[in-house]
């Protein structure tokens, strides 16, 4: 799902949790959250060896129950990378309280795609034991727990692999005046598409054409 | 093929002027003037600009050169770098101009490393009927001049040094949120820590001479921007960049580990390693961390369907229904391989996704695969 998508979700589930929104908002002031902010989780998927049918060896992931997964949210964009995987991924569902704010499928971390083998022949592959990755997705101040499951299927059941709380990350973001933040490295793209939003097409226009003596033809 | 916001508003900016260039020639017709013959229609304006070097650094020159495609038989061509003027084209289909040698440090500022905008417009003249809004067409990239080798600084200051970004936008088309943002990373077999010029060179090899040389992903360039990051990651397991770019570049979609010993990449997720020199790796594997496409090759992978616009199936029904629903023969599914439960596919050819070289094509499905990527941007 584009961000776009993504948006347009959120949008359609603001009107739920609009009244939920002031028990986290506290009574802060300045700006906490917007559609451009993101929630980083760094997590670590273990990957078990399986025996396949034919002797092969497939792999399937897992998180270890007593890690705490990092969470950080930052005033920076967050990716719009489209959904790119396959009907039996993973899913991601963040909640407020009981309520689902928005429910989503993610690349199976478990899957590697190997270059094809040249002739005569390559070492052949091996995917490591485990394999850390970051999850990035819009954080709109509208969910504080995110439930990961391993297929739509536990989904539909209910059963999470993993559950992370983003309480102490949204409090920490808070104490750092959330939106208001200005030295942060990742806003520079926030400052890229300033500097692209300050370009004047039509006053170029009139000063080249003033250059060369020219008249507008349009 | 996307619309950035800034060029939206452009065009709504013009509606008025528009309007009355409307009504005007309306008003022409009516009173029974009559178009000249000579002059044509233009339904069609296209820029899309580029520079080299693709990393600029302290006292670089500065290359510049727009591609035009447009049916307007006349027009100018202005370039503008860092908000100057400086050149006009007249009715050529490429325009070029250089600039520099270029100093990294801000004389306002003292900020050492700073964005370089630069931008290609293209306006006809001597028209009949411009069907164009604005009658224009215009493309606004970003670029970077960092401090010289071996540091390549980009927005240090003295006073607050640790605010150096280390990600460099080397070609920004639009905005984040409207394209695919690719991050190059290089793998510490460059045997540096710091970046190399070799491994810079690769970069630029493989935005212009892979990328920008296949014609589907050249015909929607302009969803692409691509950036290095100054730390180094790890080419193993489909290349692991340093840990930092989860919160320095939150916004990336894909990430690239080029690197310099030969042995087989793969994809895991939306990144994905590759040799920085010419192999099949870096196409075949922009195939799955970009593209989202499954393996279309009997090996040791993992197979998977993708959920839209799938170029494999789990199923011989579905590549069948897929087949029947393109009017393509059903005969041409076909088991490719009988590795985990079995796998079909609607060709026989030596696709990307089968090996990866220049000439190999996507094939269809790879092919709808891709605009359907591009369509949501």
């Amino acid at each position: 799902m584009g961000l776009r998508a993504a948006m347009s979700l959120f949008t359609s589930v603001r009107p739920i949790v609009a009244a939920l929104a002031p028990l986290v908002l506290g009574s802060m002031t300045w700006a906490v959250a917007g559609d451009d902010e993101s929630v980083v989780v760094h997590l670590v998927a273990y990957l078990n060896t399986v025996d396949f049918e034919g002797g092969e060896i497939q792999y399937e992931f897992g998180f270890d129950p007593s890690a705490d997964p990092a969470v950080e949210i930052l005033p920076c964009y967050p990716t719009n990378q489209p959904f790119l995987g396959a009907a039996d991924d993973p899913v991601l569902v963040a909640q407020l309280g009981p309520t689902t704010i928005f429910e989503r499928q993610w690349r199976d971390p478990s899957r590697f795609l190997i270059e094809p083998p040249d002739d005569g022949g390559d070492e052949p592959f091996t995917p490591p034991s485990q394999v850390a990755f970051q999850l990035t997705l819009p954080w709109t101040n509208e969910f504080d727990t995110l439930f990961f499951y391993p297929d739509p299927a536990a989904a539909e059941t209910g059963s999470p692999v993993l559950e992370v709380d983003l309480s102490s990350a949204i409090s920490l973001y808070l104490e750092l005046r959330g939106r208001d933040q200005t030295d942060v490295i990742c806003q520079h793209p926030e400052t890229l598409d300033a500097l692209r939003q300050e370009v004047d097409t039509e006053a170029r226009i009139d000063e080249a054409l003033k250059e060369i003596g020219e008249v507008d033809p349009r | 093929m996307s619309s950035s916001v800034p060029k939206l508003a452009r065009a709504s900016g013009r509606r008025a002027v528009v309007a009355l260039v409307a009504l005007a020639a309306m008003a022409a017709i009516l009173a029974g003037c009559t178009s000249d013959p000579s002059t044509p229609v233009v339904s069609e304006i296209r820029v899309l600009a580029q520079h080299s070097p693709i990393f600029v650094t302290d006292g670089d020159s500065l290359t510049i050169q727009a591609d035009v495609d447009t049916d307007a038989g006349n027009y100018f061509v202005f370039l503008f770098v860092e908000g100057t003027f400086e050149e006009v084209c007249d009715s050529t289909p490429s325009c070029s101009v250089t600039v520099g040698p270029l100093n990294a440090e801000d004389p306002k500022t003292n900020v050492i490393g700073r964005p370089i905008e630069y931008e290609a417009i293209v306006l006809p003249y001597n028209y009949d009927r411009c069907t164009v809004p604005s009658c224009q067409a215009s493309d606004i990239n970003f670029t970077a001049i960092t401090g010289p080798a071996p540091n390549y600084l980009y927005g240090t200051t003295a006073t607050v040094p640790e605010l150096t970004r280390p990600v460099i936008p080397i070609l920004q088309q639009q905005p984040t949120f409207d394209a695919i943002d690719l991050v190059f990373h290089q793998a510490t077999d460059y045997d540096a820590t710091s970046l190399q010029a070799d491994f810079l060179s690769d970069v630029e090899d493989k935005v212009y001479d892979v990328y920008l040389q296949r014609e589907l992903i050249a015909a929607n360039f302009e969803d692409f921007n691509f950036y290095v990051y100054t730390k180094p990651g790890e080419a193993d397991n489909c290349g692991v960049p340093d840990p930092d770019i989860a919160t320095d570049a939150t916004f990336r979609d894909v990430d690239a580990v080029l690197h310099a010993l030969e042995f087989r990449d793969c994809a895991n997720g939306a990144r994905f390693s590759a040799e920085g020199y010419p192999t099949k790796a870096f196409l075949h594997e922009s195939g799955h961390a970009v593209f989202g496409l499954a393996d279309e090759y009997d090996g040791d992978t993992s197979y998977f369907e993708p959920a839209v616009e799938p170029n494999i199936w789990a199923e011989k029904a579905d590549c069948e229904a897929e087949q029947t629903n393109e009017g393509r023969p059903t005969s041409a599914c076909t088991r490719f391989t009988a590795r985990q439960g079995g796998w079909w596919k609607a060709h026989a050819n030596t696709t990307v996704m089968l090996r990866g070289f220049m000439a190999d094509p996507w094939g269809f499905e790879g092919e709808e695969r891709l605009e359907w990527v591009f369509a949501q941007q």
